[in-house]
């Protein structure tokens, strides 16, 4: 799997307090490149908090303090030298909620290449068909690519929220319970399409839900309390949990 | 007990029904008895005309000019200065005293009457920086006296747009400036002209303060370093001093008119936008 470089992401003893509270507590973990790692836990657990810190959007909000380090590629994410943006547009984000911004499917999908500078039309047609077929979304869009977003089904608009972030060409997909909000078939279709993007992508998905972990992660990682419980692969995790809080968690005693 | 919750049920439409009626029917009357004694009068050469007479005969051209040359002016300064700060007080600074501080002046600003604006325009814009009695003095006075309402709503409106879209944009890599042009401002953008034609409305309407600072030539501006006489003020000297009262309703209608044809511009412009964008 490794083959000896820096992992994309690592955390190494991260702990984040927002206030009082400590969201994380002392959290070593490392992704490999073209890795599918799934976050599972229940609500509470930290699992957001380390998404929203790799990706720097909580850089926004006040009273919150930060130990230990971020890496991505062996850099300092949080380095002096670092650009916040730079760092948000190699690692995107998919939210909970599927949120389309107030404008048309194309124009959703342009967002983040106009952003960084794209402008000729030609140009932004190709990203917005390559980010539309990549999520799977293209052929039930491509005649109405001028309505409103707001228009689409939920899945439909999650599925957007990917090509969303597939269009800026990003290394690290971070997902947020992306399917917390969407019907058993809209979520099947999130999840097959993660498993093809693994191959182009390094990803991270977090789920409240244990058995999403064990369908679509080939790692997991569990979190309670803000602590990284313990983590391997998804086979090994769910067949001979090593901690008896994971044994709890994944047989539904809580959570 | 249950009768009374009916009773009390009918009583209560009734008085929200007549409250509205009332108002509506207000609002109707003033426009309708305007429009009565203004109609008669109007007529292209009364528009397109100077005044003859002190305004006794011809038209009102140099007024309409006046105004609107005054209106634009101001909400081409007060608009920037206002969503500006706006942008500022929302996007670029955590809730502390500073925008405590800028919020209440703004909205003492706002419940301080147009004649004092007048005054602080004479004194500073037309005396002090030697504008003299001029459209540039007027809008400035005019600006100054609308950009707390402007400052207001700009600044709910903004508020009211969903921290989601902030953080799509940024989770984008978009920078704070982008992320509040590209994905803020659209949706703000009806709630903002909404203070902008409170602004507009305030302008075109105003006296006081535009007797103080841009005079009441009658002569047809050139540069905005020439006095006008609004139709506010038109209106206001034709009938104060007994000149022409049928003159007066005629200023009047067509103040009146263009304020209606100006908002429901606004509305369209607004509505094809909105349409574009949800």
């Amino acid at each position: 799997m490794t083959n000896g470089g820096p992992p994309k992401l690592a955390a190494n003893g991260l702990s984040y307090h927002y206030g009082d509270l400590q969201a994380l507590r002392n959290v070593t973990l490392e992704v490999q490149p073209n890795d599918l790692l799934t976050i599972m836990g229940p609500t509470g657990s930290g699992k957001t908090t380390l998404l929203r810190a790799f990706n720097r959007l909580n850089d926004m909000l006040t009273g919150t303090r930060m130990t230990g380090r971020l890496d991505m590629d062996g850099l300092d994410l949080y380095g002096p030298e670092t650009d916040p943006a730079e760092v948000r547009r190699r690692i995107g984000m998919v939210f909970a909620l599927p949120i389309p911004l107030p404008m048309s499917i194309y124009d959703n999908v342009a967002y983040g290449p106009r952003l960084h500078g794209v402008t000729r039309k030609a140009e932004l047609d190709e990203v917005v068909e390559k980010g539309l077929r990549d999520a799977i979304l293209w052929d039930e869009v491509k005649d109405r690519l001028v309505d409103s977003a707001l228009r689409l089904s939920g899945g439909q608009q999650q599925r957007l929220s990917i090509a969303r972030v597939l269009a800026v060409e990003p290394e690290v997909i971070l997902l947020d319970e992306p399917t917390s909000g969407l019907d058993p078939i809209s979520t099947l279709r999130i999840e097959e399409l993660l498993k093809q993007l693994r191959e182009r992508y390094t990803i991270v998905l977090v789920t409240h839900n244990p058995q999403q972990a064990a369908r679509v992660g080939e790692r997991v990682a569990f979190f309670y309390l803000g602590e990284l419980v313990e983590t391997g692969p998804s086979q090994r995790v769910f067949t001979r949990p090593l901690d008896r809080r994971t044994e709890d968690y994944i047989s539904g005693r809580f959570g | 007990m249950n009768n009374r919750a009916i009773v009390a049920h009918k009583v209560a439409v009734g008085v929200l029904w007549a409250s509205a009626v009332l108002t509506l029917g207000i609002l109707v009357f003033i426009l309708a008895y305007i429009l009565y004694h203004g109609l008669p009068v109007l007529s292209w050469s009364f528009i397109s005309q100077s005044p003859t007479e002190m305004g006794r005969s011809g038209g009102i051209l140099p007024t309409i000019v006046g105004t609107f040359a005054l209106t634009i002016l101001a909400l081409a300064i007060a608009t920037p200065l206002g969503v500006g700060t706006a942008i500022f007080l929302t996007e670029y600074t955590r809730p502390g005293p500073l925008t405590r501080v800028v919020r209440f002046g703004a909205e003492s600003l706002a419940g301080v009457p147009s004649i004092i604006f007048g005054l602080f325009g004479f004194m500073f814009f037309v005396i002090y920086l030697g504008l003299g009695w001029s459209i540039l003095s007027g809008a400035l006075t005019l600006a100054a006296m609308i950009l707390p309402t402007i400052i207001r709503t700009s600044e709910e409106a903004i508020r009211a747009v969903p921290d989601s879209y902030r953080e799509i944009s940024f989770a984008l890599g978009g920078t704070r400036w982008q992320t509040v042009t590209r994905a803020v401002l659209p949706s703000a953008l009806p709630g903002i002209l909404t203070g902008v034609m409170l602004g507009m409305g305030r302008s075109i309407g105003e006296t006081a303060a535009v007797i103080f600072t841009a005079g009441s030539t009658l002569r047809l501006p050139t540069s905005v370093t020439d006095p006008v006489r609004t139709m506010a003020v038109h209106f206001y000297i034709l009938a104060r001093e007994g000149i022409s009262m049928p003159n007066a309703y005629g200023t009047a209608a067509i103040l009146v008119i263009s304020i209606l044809a100006v908002n429901f511009v606004a509305y369209w412009l607004m509505q094809r936008f909105i349409a574009r964008h949800s």
